[in-house]
């Protein structure tokens, strides 16, 4: 059994070219053996567009390093069972650095220090992003957008058929941002509700999926039912889709009932005559 | 005079916090996230609270060159990233050929309050025995198995070393993917991923080897390594 945790579980910092940052981890091994680890640093870009990366064994042109008295980046460490060890992280950044962003991990990586007792040995390594902004500027100038922005259906029924919002945010910038955006409900053109996108972070020049944000947390985006029949709109930033509501299954049940009626009538005339 | 003392005094306290979150002396090193008079979680028998008090810009703050963009009162406190693996060592036992030999292992992941998280997997080789011998890489029943493209494993003529995952990245238990080989620089793969935050979120892992008449007798060994992160 291996068991650890890691925190904070990402760090988002905006830094000037030759100032320094140090931040404190604190790892915690959860279970009842001792485990040997040690920490490294490894650079990624995101993969797709639901917060998933890959890492590019690039080194990064930030230098990083352990302010812990006895520790170096790399080297082993132990922590006894359901101990804590809090690891300091500095981060460099040189005046020479040029502005952006820069995506990477901080690692806690299992080790062994005794010979393979078994076929395959498993080993964790656990990682809390670094998401740092390399700027000159107090403020960065960022820029997101909404792309694809559609629901799953234009024709929605009063009571069933769910309505759900897709789309993408892009970030046409060169540093990394957080979604501050939501999506606004009306109907014959007066706002009905208001759904807030889930703050994720969109990182420079590319898009991220959007969730929505109810109770602290991320949801699908959709609409509540039931909704009265009418004509709505959803707009998100300057992008408007419309999409009708009318109680489609009610109007389905009643033809249906009406084509039974008839149907019903039709036979009970025919067996008269 | 005695005010004007203390509220030069309070002045000089704040600007050292505001800056100096990390303290040393030549033996020792002090980092506190944030200078608080008081933090932690609040219950009796109805209500649960979680607090900060005395955060210095819960969310955002800044110091001389240096803006931090969370706080952990940012969206909910809880960012712990958790991550378990049931047992280290996997086991097959005596291989006999042409009957495939399985073994499973469970990894249980917990992420901070509004993130995913994705696992990916990588082998440090091959099985392998001394003097260099390996248990190929499995390509599955239609030879089309790679790190990232899984493949129908039935055939007890089919050998190799795979594994399954119960997740969204395999049709069924029947289908297996090799681990990524890190020693020839194969890129490790994502095997789960979720973007919703999740609890003790278990993986369950399965390994499958096989092995023919001809392969050689001895101890194979290799490790395998699951990286676990929170999405961004």
């Amino acid at each position: 059994m291996s068991n650890l945790s890691i925190t904070p579980s990402k760090l988002e910092i905006q830094i000037s070219p030759g100032a320094n940052y140090v931040q404190s981890y604190v790892i915690k091994n959860n279970s009842d053996q001792q485990v040997i680890l040690n920490s490294s640093i490894e650079s990624w870009i995101p993969q797709g567009s639901d917060g998933n990366v890959a890492y590019t064994n690039t080194n990064s042109d930030i230098n990083f390093s352990l302010s812990n008295s006895d520790l170096k980046l790399g080297q082993n460490f132990i922590i006894g069972p359901n101990q804590s060890k809090q690891l300091v992280l500095k981060i460099q950044v040189t005046p020479e650095l040029t502005s952006g962003d820069r995506y990477l991990t901080f690692f806690v990586n299992q080790s062994t220090n005794t010979s393979l007792s078994s076929n395959s040995t498993q080993l964790i390594k656990l990682g809390s992003h670094l998401l740092i902004t390399v700027t000159k500027s107090e403020i960065p100038v960022t820029k997101l957008i909404i792309n694809n922005f559609k629901t799953n259906t234009k024709f929605i029924d009063c009571f069933f058929s769910p309505l759900k919002f897709t789309g993408q945010v892009l970030n046409q910038s060169d540093y990394f941002d957080k979604i501050d955006k939501s999506i606004t409900i009306s109907k014959n053109d007066n706002e009905i509700t208001k759904i807030s996108i889930f703050p994720d972070n969109v990182l420079a020049h590319h898009s991220r999926n959007i969730r929505c944000l109810s109770n602290n947390l991320p949801v699908d985006c959709q609409l509540e039912k039931p909704l009265w029949p009418g004509f709505y709109q959803a707009t998100i930033d300057k992008q408007t889709i419309g999409f009708v509501v009318m109680p489609y299954s009610i109007i389905i049940i009643f033809i249906l009932f009406t084509v039974l009626a008839k149907v019903l009538i039709d036979i009970y005339k025919y067996r008269k005559l | 005079m005695t005010k004007i003392f203390f509220l030069f005094i309070l002045f000089i306290l704040s600007v050292c916090f505001a800056d100096a979150q990390h303290f040393e002396s030549t033996n020792y090193n002090i980092d506190w996230g944030n200078f608080n008079m008081t933090s932690g979680r609040k219950t009796s028998t109805n209500y649960s609270l979680t607090d900060t008090v005395g955060q210095n810009a819960p969310g955002e703050y800044t110091k001389t060159g240096v803006k931090l963009k969370s706080g952990f009162q940012y969206i909910y406190p809880f960012d712990v990233f958790s991550f378990a693996i049931d047992n280290l060592d996997i086991n097959f036992g005596t291989l006999v050929a042409n009957i495939a030999t399985t073994a499973t292992t469970t990894l249980t992941t917990t992420t901070p309050s509004g993130h995913g998280f994705q696992i990916t997997t990588a082998e440090s080789s091959p099985l392998k025995s001394n003097p260099l011998t390996i248990i190929n890489d499995v390509t599955g029943d239609n030879s089309i198995a790679t790190e990232s493209v899984e493949d129908l494993w039935t055939n007890s003529n089919t050998y190799g070393f795979g594994f399954n995952a119960n997740t969204t990245y395999f049709t069924s238990s029947s289908y297996f993917r090799q681990f990524a080989n890190m020693s020839t620089n194969e890129t490790p793969q994502i095997i789960d991923a979720s973007i919703a935050p999740v609890k003790n979120h278990q993986t369950l892992i399965t390994y499958k080897v096989n092995v023919s008449g001809s392969q050689s007798a001895g101890t194979y060994q290799n490790y395998i390594i699951y990286t676990a992160t929170p999405k961004y």
